[in-house]
């Protein structure tokens, strides 16, 4: 089934210590980066201009991803118009190839928590996200994409899996999936679900890019944490995948511990030789 | 018994937890799944810490000096208490830093103070530096060559009880300092470009010491607060 999205190579989550090397160095390993759209997007009393003229150099060279935070698709407070007019300035500065967010609430009743909070898969939230979803479809003029964000708790309520759940959202709402795979590993150890049976029955041809991420090891659960590398079983995982449905634009989020880039870049590198594995064989 | 709570309730009730960690949420018994290989409480938890962490570290990494006056226990209690009575309702968690230092005018001025400069130290991060092309050198001013003066467009101030404060971005980095009430009347008085003549009537009105404001003029330059271009490359 031919996707919606055409795979834009390899890339990495741009944050503040590797600006100056991506700027200057523009390093062959990556063909476009991310940003957390929230980090550019103007406020009342600031206008974000210094991260904003750093982005749009950076674009110069990268295509940019934005990757939000607070969308907070899964509320049941209607969408803020205010954040979605700052976000629509941000997408016609940046003209993005791809917008995505989760698939979350951060809060409820105007108040945000800054955390993707789990919701419960059930019909109202189906139906509520994927209004919402087609509402901000409409308002930036554009398909976005919805990540798949790590859980640690479940609902009583559900009435369906969470790879159920995102099948019909993804096609109710006609929107993509940003898969994260360290994210379906994480939940898949926190619930005790296996990782290869969400992959299997997500819809191939909405997936329009793939995150891989490290996460912390606690005592009998997984948080995502972002401050590791990519760990062995989310590589595997990664693997298995690109060899049964082909690649998409997939990229490393690092947000603590952040190594130096050439460590980073290293890893980078890695999704390159797991992407080339597959073209390989069938070369 | 199962029951069947609705989307908004779930959130409202989740939301309560998650702010008060240290109140019992017997409610939940019937929300959360209680499944292996952790308790339902030990999950409720996960979200209360990284709530609870996620806030006060973005607070300390807005207001060092905030943190240096209190100490890292009773910055903690403060910005909890911050956190209770001014919850975000912002996008992002610069945003939702922006009531500190109004808010810590209760406690004193000395903190009051302390939290402004931080504060205005992060907008001025945010803000994008002059274009240095046909920047003149402190060396250059003065030699004849025709220039215009430039406000660093970065600067944000404080006025405190006692003493002005101002930070602003110079190459990328972030300086602070404070001014004399003259000296920062002076900065006002300057428009944010300004041709020299100009400036030369506006000096002469305000009837300064001439080697005071040769001495105060080079050190801006020096210090960037403001910038002189050449006019005819302007
Ligand atoms: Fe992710």
């Amino acid at each position: 089934m031919k996707s919606l999205f055409n795979d834009l190579g390899v890339g990495v989550g741009l944050r503040p210590p590797h600006y100056a090397e991506i700027k200057e160095q523009k390093p062959k390993s990556i063909s476009w980066v991310e940003v957390i759209s929230e980090n550019f997007m103007a406020w009342k009393d600031s206008p974000m201009a210094g991260a904003q003229e750093n982005l749009l150099q950076i674009r110069k060279d990268f295509p940019v991803f934005l990757h939000g935070v607070s969308l907070s698709v899964g509320s049941v407070d209607v969408l803020d118009k205010n954040y979605l007019e700052r976000l629509k300035q941000l997408v016609d500065m940046v003209q993005p190839a791809m917008v995505s967010d989760h698939l979350c609430w951060t809060g409820v009743g105007g108040e945000n928590l800054h955390d993707l909070l789990p919701i419960p898969y059930t019909t109202e939230a189906l139906n509520l996200i994927s209004q919402k979803i087609d509402q901000v479809q409409n308002f930036l003029g554009r398909r976005i994409l919805i990540e798949n964000a790590s859980t640690y708790l479940e609902y009583q309520a559900s009435e369906m899996s969470e790879w159920e759940f995102l099948s019909q959202l993804l096609a109710k709402a006609d929107c993509g999936l940003l898969l994260d795979i360290n994210n379906v590993y994480v939940s898949s150890v926190n619930h005790g679900f296996d990782p290869k049976t969400y992959l299997s029955h997500l819809p191939i041809d909405r997936i329009g890019q793939i995150h891989l991420a490290g996460h912390s090891t606690m005592d009998g659960y997984l948080v995502d944490t972002h401050d590791h590398p990519v760990c062995e079983s989310v590589w595997e995982l990664y693997r298995w995948w690109n060899n049964e449905f082909g690649p998409v634009s997939t990229m490393i989020e690092r947000d603590g511990n952040i190594p130096v880039w050439a460590e980073l870049e290293s890893e980078v590198q890695r999704i390159t030789e797991v992407r080339s594995e597959k073209k390989l064989r069938l070369g | 018994m199962k029951k069947n709570f609705g989307l908004g309730e779930i959130q409202r009730m989740i939301l309560g937890a998650i702010k008060n960690p240290d109140q019992p949420h017997a409610e939940l018994s019937s929300v959360i799944c209680e499944k292996p290989p952790i308790t339902s409480q030990q999950r409720l938890r996960i979200y209360q810490e990284a709530y609870k962490n996620r806030m006060l570290e973005s607070l300390r990494d807005d207001f060092p000096r905030v943190e240096k006056i209190l100490g890292s226990d009773e910055f903690d209690k403060n910005a909890a208490m911050y956190l209770e009575s001014h919850p975000s309702r912002y996008a992002s968690l610069a945003e939702a830093s922006q009531h500190f230092p109004q808010w810590m005018k209760e406690s004193s001025d000395e903190l009051y103070e302390a939290a402004s400069v931080d504060w205005i130290e992060i907008l001025a991060s945010h803000q994008v530096e002059v274009d240095r092309q046909n920047v003149l050198g402190p060396q250059e001013i003065g030699m004849g060559i025709p220039f215009v003066i430039i406000k660093n467009a970065t600067l944000f101030s404080f006025i405190g009880k006692t003493d002005i404060f101002v930070s602003y971005r110079s190459w990328g980095e972030i300086r602070s300092r404070q001014m004399r009430p003259e000296e920062f009347h002076f900065f006002q008085m300057i428009s944010g470009r300004m041709e020299v003549e100009e400036l030369a009537k506006l000096v002469e009105s305000l009837r300064m010491d001439e080697g005071q404001l040769q001495n105060l003029f080079s050190n801006w330059v020096r210090d960037e607060v403001i910038y002189c271009k050449r006019r005819d490359e302007c």
